[in-house]
């Protein structure tokens, strides 16, 4: 299959499809931050802080601009573009960009780049096959990647948790249910006394940690369908009943979990029935 | 045979063992004690150089270890009140310092500050006590000492 053809092809084919969509999910994430990235921004400059851990450059205000804008325009022409070869460059150049959020003195703790990091990884690779291999093979191939990224991710975070202070809830209740101003401790705030607030403070503690941990060690090996349903309403509830911030943080793994939901149910041939079948030879 | 490799999905290959690597590494972590130790250096700065940090930066940690800070004016005065500020952190402790609109609450112009922040994780734990002061360049030096 020449080039051109193997280009056509993917036009519109269902990895494309999800290429399209995690490049948009990932674009929403960092524009989500825009306002908080403006401010940050403001104070970068009026308050440098300089730290011998860090070369200068990656403390520096005006290069965390150009790297953050850089990485928009990146995901917009990785988006839009039809140009395998512009798509390619956009999406390494969207990596390089994330590569950088995740070690700037600046952004190095804010975990929306560090999730947009494993999706722009995913992306190099997808946008480097999209002219190769054939549509129903690449996502299944693409879903299981996905699903072991999401997997992984949620295993860091459920890893990190398995702590007394987070199985008794003490670390949460500080972080969230002390005076954190959001729906849902507000309500409970409101409707508790002190000591029930710490036991529903254990309790919520404990079903972050056991959700995390059963998404981490078994979202991967579900159906890509399945994974890509659980995964999404977990992120969500995530956001919905924890703290709006992280929809930057979970965006992008939202649609990078959706590259589920692109694999057919029924596949018309028969092509590999897991995502680490490795082709060979040629595929048309 | 060179059809067969050059056909290989290298990348799939290549990102599936990383993803294989980092999550070998997170399970590990409540068993080893280097796990653990690099990860609580990690979100304090004392890896053992930049570069080693920036390999472990794509490892994720929402809401890792257990982090707590106290911040305070450097020198304290009398009549001062002795901790300004104190709380739990999700991870990164000294983004009190760092990140985002905190810098602007935690750091005035020409007032020094301090911050002591602690991370520990299954018994495992480290204290490490940051002096933030008026640099000559304008804004602040930010320097860290582990605490015994």
């Amino acid at each position: 299959m020449s080039l051109s053809d193997a280009s056509a092809l993917a036009t519109g084919s269902r990895p494309m499809q999800a290429f399209r969509l995690v490049q948009w999910a990932t674009l929403a994430a960092l524009v989500w931050k825009i306002g908080a990235f403006t401010n940050m921004y403001r104070c970068y400059l009026a308050i440098p802080l300089y730290q011998d851990f860090f070369p200068s450059i990656f403390e520096s205000a005006y290069f965390l601009l150009a790297i953050y804008v850089v990485a928009v325009l990146s995901l917009a022409i990785a988006a839009m573009t039809t140009a395998p070869r512009r798509r390619l460059m956009a999406s390494m150049s969207g990596l390089l960009m994330m590569t950088m959020l995740c070690i700037h003195q600046g952004s190095h703790n804010d975990m929306t780049f560090a999730t947009a990091w494993w999706t722009s990884l995913w992306s190099v690779w997808l946008a480097g096959r999209l002219s190769r291999d054939e549509p129903e093979t690449l996502i299944r191939r693409a879903a299981f990647l996905s699903r072991c990224i999401v997997s992984m991710i949620l295993l860091g975070g459920a890893v990190g948790k398995w702590t007394s202070e987070y199985w008794s809830g003490q670390a949460l209740y500080e972080i969230y249910f002390v005076d954190r101003d959001f729906w849902v401790f507000n309500g409970l705030r409101q409707n508790l006394d002190a000591e029930s607030l710490r036991v529903a403070a254990t309790w919520y503690s404990r079903k972050v940690i056991v959700i995390e941990t059963l998404c981490g060690f078994g979202l991967w090996f579900l159906p890509a369908r399945w994974a890509a349903g659980i995964a999404i309403l977990v992120m969500t509830s995530i956001v919905a009943f924890s703290n709006y911030h992280l929809s930057s943080v979970l965006l992008s793994l939202i649609g990078l979990a959706a590259a589920g939901f692109f694999v057919n149910r029924k596949p018309s041939s028969a092509p590999p029935r897991t995502g680490i079948h490795v082709t060979v030879g040629k595929m048309v | 045979m060179k059809a067969r490799i050059a056909n290989l999905d290298f990348g799939f290959i290549g990102i599936l063992t990383l993803v294989i690597v980092v999550s070998a590494w997170l399970i590990s972590m409540p068993f080893c004690d280097f796990v653990q130790r690099s990860t609580i250096n990690r979100f304090h700065f004392q890896t053992r150089s930049f570069g080693v940090w920036v390999i472990q930066q794509p490892i994720p940690a929402m809401y890792n270890l257990y982090n707590r800070f106290e911040v305070r004016p450097s020198p304290w005065k009398p009549g001062q009140d002795a901790v300004w500020d104190n709380g739990t952190v999700n991870h990164f402790p000294l983004r009190l310092f760092t990140f985002g609109d905190n810098r602007a609450i935690f750091l005035r112009p020409e007032e020094p500050r301090q911050i002591d922040i602690w991370s520990s994780y299954r018994g495992q734990g480290l204290h490490t006590r940051w002096s933030a002061t008026p640099s000559k360049n304008g804004g602040f030096d930010l320097s860290g000492e582990v605490m015994k």
